[in-house]
């Protein structure tokens, strides 16, 4: 794909979402009525569907700048994040409403770890059809993903992480889903903007979730060359109990560096 | 003759009592509770017509590779029922060297693929006619749904009697991949004929 091509679906997913804002605000107001609401919902919904799927398809396009050492302790963070975030599965069909959802996957002692990936897609799968599952489903679904962002299968994790925001997550999971989306678009893609506009999202649900603040930082930094704007929020994750000490050796770096205007990397 | 006649009575009690001791083991047990003489054996071969009619598959058209075998019938619920789950399971694993072969058992074929076209099939999937039986008597099928899983050394691995799921399908698959021991499991009823 194009640069062009990259900046037109950017463009596009970034009007989906203005249109999905401003519908919320006619709702609010009563311009317009809930049918009418519906319809355009599902249209705009489509729409940035549509605009975000291309773009992860996108070939590879690294963002300027980033060092692969500040890459690893990115990846440091990510993974005190997914640490963080898998805590969030706890309640992993536990009690499951569904009587669909029985046999192993009902026993309270149920850990997906012991299952391979092909298991957890195809359990999936087979309650693709089944809207009472959705949210049962959901914290495999994030458990799976994670597995696909740690060895770096980003297509296949974000599939799974489109999945999760489009299902009306928990504030906290769709604030992690989307953290990895913004990551992934950025790193795997090279879509700063869109990033950007991501793991805003992310912190739109989850203020706290200081994984959002340092990717939004490092993606200030270096993907936009902003260490002023950077600092801040770097100093929000430090503050965090988020995170581990030899990471936060390297984030009290970041913003010494970041402080005295130095370039990424 | 009074001798004769002693030599038949007492041979009448002593198939009475056979008889009694086999009847007593069955009755008052859950006849799904039938462990599977196959497990750690061969898998027995056969060959059989696709289907749809263009060729026939034999077992040994997969050497080498873990084989999953359901034996399913289009007027069995539990067949139904489990039937999504075998699907996905057969797509996920598709990538995976698991190949999945369905066998329908007693069943019309223009009846079974009224079923696949209503329940879907799975591409990964080889679905076959059993004709006469054939490879059913050869599994030793009790009733339906059944579920084999053979290894890559054709050595039957696992068996799965009654209606099962995804998560069990994959778990028993990962198991076998890992070479953990897996034997017989019942999950569920089978139904030997319709309307049982």
């Amino acid at each position: 794909m194009t640069s062009v091509g990259r900046q037109r679906l950017e463009e596009a997913a970034a009007q989906a979402r203005r249109d999905l804002a401003e519908l919320d605000e006619q709702l609010a107001t009563g311009e317009i009525d809930e049918g009418t609401g519906r319809r355009l919902r599902s249209r705009y919904s489509s729409d940035l569907e549509s605009a975000v799927e291309g773009l992860a398809h996108a070939p590879d396009d690294p963002p300027p700048g980033r060092s692969k050492g500040r890459m690893l302790i990115g990846a440091a963070v990510l993974t005190v994040g997914i640490g963080l975030a898998v805590g969030l599965v706890g309640h992993f069909i536990q009690t499951p409403d569904d009587a669909t959802l029985t046999g192993i996957a009902s026993n309270p002692e149920f850990d997906p770890a012991n299952f391979s990936n092909e298991t957890l897609e195809a359990t999936l799968l087979s309650f693709e059809g089944n809207p009472q599952a959705i949210e049962q489903t959901m914290p495999m679904r994030f458990r799976l993903a994670e597995r696909y962002f740690e060895t770096q299968e980003f297509e296949k994790a974000f599939e799974h992480y489109r999945r999760i925001i489009e299902s009306n997550p928990a504030p906290d999971l769709a604030s992690a889903a989307l953290t990895r989306v913004a990551w992934i678009v950025w790193v795997g893609n090279g879509l700063t903007e869109l990033a950007l506009q991501t793991v805003d999202q992310a912190l739109a649900a989850a203020p706290e979730n200081s994984e959002a603040a340092y990717v939004k930082a490092e993606i200030l930094w270096c993907g936009l060359g902003d260490p002023e704007a950077a600092v801040p929020l770097l100093e929000g994750v430090l503050a965090s109990d988020q995170i581990e000490e030899s990471v936060r050796a390297q984030v009290l770096e970041d913003i010494a560096s970041a402080s005295a205007g130095e370039s990424c990397g | 003759m009074g001798r004769a006649l002693q030599i038949a009575a007492v041979i009448a009690v002593v198939v009475s009592a056979g008889l009694a001791v086999v009847f007593s083991s069955r009755f008052g047990r859950d006849p799904n509770l039938v462990p599977s003489p196959l497990i750690g054996q061969p898998a027995p071969q056969f060959e059989l017509p696709l289907l749809d009619g263009s060729g026939t598959v034999s077992l040994t058209d997969y050497e080498g590779e873990i084989v999953v075998v359901n034996i399913f019938a289009s007027w069995c619920p539990g067949c139904r029922t489990e039937h999504q789950a075998l699907v996905s399971t057969a797509d996920a694993f598709a990538d995976s060297g698991v190949k999945f072969v369905q066998i329908a058992y007693q069943d019309e074929p223009d009846d079974t693929i009224a079923f696949l076209e209503e329940l879907g099939i799975s591409p990964a999937t080889t679905y076959l006619d059993d004709v006469d039986s054939r490879a059913s008597i050869a599994f030793g099928v009790f009733g339906v749904p059944e579920t084999y899983f053979i290894d890559a050394d054709g050595i039957v691995r696992g068996k799965i009697q009654g209606e099962t799921n995804a998560l069990l399908l994959g778990q028993t698959i990962d198991k076998l991949r890992r070479g953990q021991e897996i034997g017989s499991e019942v999950v569920g009823e089978v139904q030997i004929a319709p309307g049982d």
